[in-house]
């Protein structure tokens, strides 16, 4: 599989497909592997990069480079709060994307009011996700 | 300043009666609605500060209400009532500018304070609409080279910066910039500068 030449830091690195259609580059926080996993199959065949945080130090550095998309992030993770994932991605102006198991409507409705961009109940089809990164990404070409 | 008007629109008159106790005996006044049409309906309607909407209504239901509403820029806030979790549907109507949701059953505590947030927001927001409303007034009433001068002003330019600019005397500039600041009614560069980037900031997001 074609890895794309990407400075590695201390982030894992997702592969991307090279295509015609090739996307801009998202930064996934997702601690359960097999999702994680599904994930990245599901976004580099589209032609998406991939860069995996798992806290929000590493978040931080990713987005302080520049050049990301999109913020993929399971709303409930033990090492970084939503509001820090928003305060960082939204002060460079990086939307980013919820997704959440079981949380209740009042979480998900707080997470848009807060500036999340969107909010996917898992567990949500492909298409949902690939059509709001696909806008995120035209819009971000603006 | 009389209190606030909360309308109340719910199919249940349950409810409905619930609600209007709730907020008399949080110092605030309802007009209720037993569907959207009855809304509809009524050709004039007073100037609410907030509105409770339910979704799941017979007829037309609160989330067509809302959309109609909507493209007519209501100006006052609208929080949904759901007695089901629909998470992608409450979303939406997030994104689509709803600005809050209650989950039955709720607390009475955290209705009240739903509501007194809606409206602070309301009121901040009719407050911001009238401070822009007087900023464009404002500028209206300075000439066009006046409005030069403050552009550049604006952008940290010095007198003999923006003389060189606009090929006139740096003494026609100091008359200039007086003129603007009194017009403005600014007291300092400072505030001359909020005004406009207050002004810039609002075009950007319409």
């Amino acid at each position: 599989m074609p890895v794309s030449a990407h400075i590695n830091r201390s982030a894992v690195r997702g592969h991307a497909i090279t295509r015609e259609n090739k996307k801009g580059l998202l930064v996934l926080l997702e601690p359960d592997p097999s999702v994680r996993d599904a994930l990245t199959v599901l976004l580099a065949g589209e032609g998406w990069q991939v860069e995996y945080a798992d806290d929000c130090e590493t978040l931080s550095a990713l987005v302080e480079q520049g050049g990301v998309a999109a913020v993929l992030s399971e709303s409930n993770l033990t090492d970084c709060s939503p509001q820090e994932i928003l305060e960082e991605s939204m002060n460079l102006g990086v939307p980013v994307v919820f997704m959440g198991h079981d949380l209740p409507l009042q979480g998900a409705v707080d997470l848009i009011r807060q500036g999340a961009v969107d909010f996917l109940d898992k567990p949500f089809p492909q298409s949902r996700l690939l059509d709001l990164l696909e806008r995120l990404d035209s819009g971000h070409n603006e | 300043m009389s209190e606030p008007l909360v309308c109340i629109i719910d199919d249940d008159e349950a409810i409905r009666e619930s609600l209007r106790l709730l907020l008399y005996a949080g110092g605030l006044r309802s007009y209720v609605f037993e569907s959207a049409d009855a809304f509809l309906d009524e050709e004039r309607h007073p100037a609410f500060d907030c509105m409770l909407l339910d979704i799941r209504m017979p007829g037309m239901d609160g989330l067509e209400l809302f959309n109609i509403l909507s493209q007519q820029h209501v100006p006052y806030p609208v929080i949904f009532i759901t007695g089901h979790g629909d998470i992608p549907l409450a979303v939406s109507a997030i994104k689509r500018g709803a600005y809050d949701f209650l989950t039955k059953p709720f607390r009475e505590g955290e209705l009240l304070e739903k509501i007194h947030s809606a409206i602070e927001f309301s009121r901040a927001q009719r407050q911001h609409r009238l401070e822009l409303q007087e900023i464009r007034m404002r500028l209206d009433t300075c000439t066009p080279r006046e409005q030069d001068v403050m552009r550049l002003l604006v952008k940290g330019l010095s007198n003999k910066g923006i003389a060189e600019d606009l090929g006139i005397s740096p003494r026609t500039v100091e008359i200039h910039r007086a003129h603007v600041m009194e017009k403005m009614c600014a007291d300092s560069l400072p505030a001359l500068v909020r005004m406009i980037a207050q002004l810039e900031s609002n075009e950007d997001g319409d």
